[in-house]
């Protein structure tokens, strides 16, 4: 058998709608990720109990179930208690919901990965928590977490193909759609994964730049 | 009253006892170190005074006031960590001028008050620099700097030195004691290092088992420890375990053990007798008369330790080994294992502990 790309390239533009739809998802999911993440990673360190426990439990819940079933419940499951969501805005929120557990394990990873004694130093120098987190612990923190949070966007980038399930045409909806009418399932998903690994060494590229940008010594 | 003082503090950590119905008292401007093995509660003694927590139960009072109802800031404590603790992402100068900062100084102050102290550690030439350009025990004199910055009224220094190697920590120890001098700021001093804690402290408590077994000024400490454990942690390490006989004599091993000074015991009471290696005198088989000397046994060398200037050979009296030092020479060395040699007793230099 022989591989026969020239039946795959008319499609060519479908698929960089797909790669543009996909793109566009996967940089609003990691914004909405970050916030989430931020936001739940602090409330885990933060000396206040009740807070710690929701923002375990957030964790708890997101990491335990599979992405395709929270996708499921916001899109299919939402609109029966009259909450109706575009597709493409449904498969963003989920992903970012998603994204947002994994982020905030980071970010507490991050925060305590900075010595204790320096938050003890800043507090007999008479610093408020904030004040101490804000000067001292988040500048070192970020630090710490970009390795890790290459890693989780690269996930996320690859995770959005099951918005396809949500008749999304993203990138591999418009595989799936390709290989319909031209059958050539090999060559398509080869371009499908082509154009994916693209995407993700860009953002590998673009995360290591930043950390280099950061790397003081 | 003291310018620190606790009373009665305790503390707990589920069932550990850290620590037990303590008292101290630090006078100001003086520099008090907390000597012990770890465990035995000196850096909890100091994390209740920097306030990082509170004692389940006590008092702590610092210039007069109750310091369990002032806040970490309202305390005025500069601290210095082991790991030195600086901010790595600020330089030199922003580490020092932190805690001005903080507490709103203006920014001429902050340049004046920064430039001396650097001046002051010495490493005026490294302000812009990051800690990590700085050596170990540069980042120690800035962490020294920072802590001394805000004015403190108590600088709480927590095994300081113990990072460091060897030649970089004898230096700074001088340092410290004389920055602390210059500053006159009433200082705690926590490690493990009894030559350290001598060497530095106007004052050394020992602690063991959260308590205080003995206080007071270093030679009183070396020369005269009163209990067995601060001896032994002060580096006095033979340990003889005897009766009384009568007021000036003892019975160790069946061997008479005649005292310098008496001791006020009734005949058969067991006492520990604490000499220091110096002063257990070697020699070598004939060198001394064996007739007519008291306090002279006959042992055989179980082992020999070459310590530089001295050299620490082990002696087997009996079953019992007795440690002892002597300047490092040509007679030492050429002692073989198992050879018959004599120890004696200085027990003018022992002390009795019953």
């Amino acid at each position: 058998m022989k591989l026969d790309f020239s039946i795959v390239f008319p499609y060519l533009p479908m698929f960089f709608k797909g790669a543009k739809a996909t793109i566009e998802a996967s940089i609003l999911a990691i914004l909405i990720g970050l916030a989430i993440g931020t936001i739940v990673g602090v409330g885990r360190v933060i000396p206040l109990k009740p807070i710690n426990f929701i923002a375990w439990l957030y964790v708890y819940v997101i990491r335990g179930t599979p992405l395709l079933v929270q996708l499921f419940m916001i899109y299919f499951g939402l609109p029966s208690i009259g909450v109706e969501l575009e597709a493409f805005t449904a498969g963003v929120i989920g992903l970012g919901i998603n994204s947002g557990g994994y982020v905030a394990e980071i970010v507490r990873g991050g925060i305590e990965a900075v010595p204790k004694g320096q938050l003890e130093a800043a507090k007999v120098l008479g610093l408020s928590y904030i004040q101490t987190m804000w000067h001292i612990v988040l500048p070192q923190a970020i630090r710490n977490m970009l390795p890790a949070l290459g890693n989780e966007f690269i996930t996320l980038v690859k995770e959005s193909s099951l918005l396809s399930t949500l008749a999304i045409t993203e990138l591999t909806m418009v595989g799936q759609q390709v290989r319909s009418v031209t059958f050539a399932s090999f060559e398509v998903f080869i371009v499908v994964a082509l154009i994916y690994l693209v995407i993700t060494t860009a953002v590998s590229t673009l995360v290591r730049y930043i950390e280099r940008k950061w790397q003081v010594r | 009253m003291g310018y620190i003082e606790l009373r009665n503090v305790s503390k707990r950590f589920g069932k550990v006892v850290a620590l037990d119905n303590l008292n101290l008292s630090v006078e100001k401007g003086e520099l008090l170190t907390l000597l012990g093995p770890s465990g035995c509660g000196k850096t909890t003694t100091l994390r209740l005074i920097a306030g990082f927590m509170k004692p389940d139960s006590g008092e702590i009072y610092i210039d007069g006031k109750n310091a369990l109802s002032m806040s970490i800031k309202e305390r005025k404590i500069g601290i210095v960590f082991q790991n030195y603790a600086l901010f790595p992402n600020l330089s030199v100068f922003e580490n020092v001028a932190f805690g001005l900062r903080a507490r709103g100084e203006s920014e001429r102050k902050i340049r004046d008050k920064v430039q001396q102290l650097l001046e002051m550690i010495g490493i005026a030439d490294k302000a812009s620099s990051l800690p990590s350009e700085l050596s170990g025990g540069q980042q120690q004199r800035v962490a020294l700097a920072r802590a001394l910055a805000i004015e403190p009224k108590v600088l709480l220094l927590d095994e300081p030195l113990s990072a460091l190697d060897a030649k970089v920590r004898n230096m700074l120890r001088f340092e410290i004691k004389r920055i602390q001098r210059e500053s006159g700021v009433t200082t705690i001093y926590v490690t493990h290092d009894q030559e350290e804690a001598l060497s530095i402290s106007d004052r050394v408590a020992v602690m063991n088992k959260g308590r205080i077994e003995q206080l007071g000024a270093p030679a009183e400490i070396y020369l005269n420890p009163s209990t067995k454990f601060v001896a032994d942690f002060v580096g006095v390490n033979n340990f003889l375990e005897a009766v009384t006989w009568n007021g000036e004599t003892l019975l160790w091993e069946g061997y008479q053990l005649k005292l310098k000074t008496p001791v006020g015991l009734t005949p058969n009471s067991k006492v520990t007798v604490v000499i220091r290696p110096e002063d257990v005198l070697l020699f070598k088989l004939g060198e001394i008369p064996e007739e007519g000397e008291e306090n002279l046994f006959r042992g055989r060398v179980s082992g020999k330790i070459f310590l530089g200037p001295i050299t620490r050979v082990a002696v087997k009296v009996k079953e019992k080994v007795i440690l002892s030092d002597s300047i490092s020479s040509e007679k030492i060395f050429s002692l073989a294992e198992g050879e018959e040699v004599m120890v004696k007793i200085d027990t003018s230099k022992a002390k009795v502990i019953t």
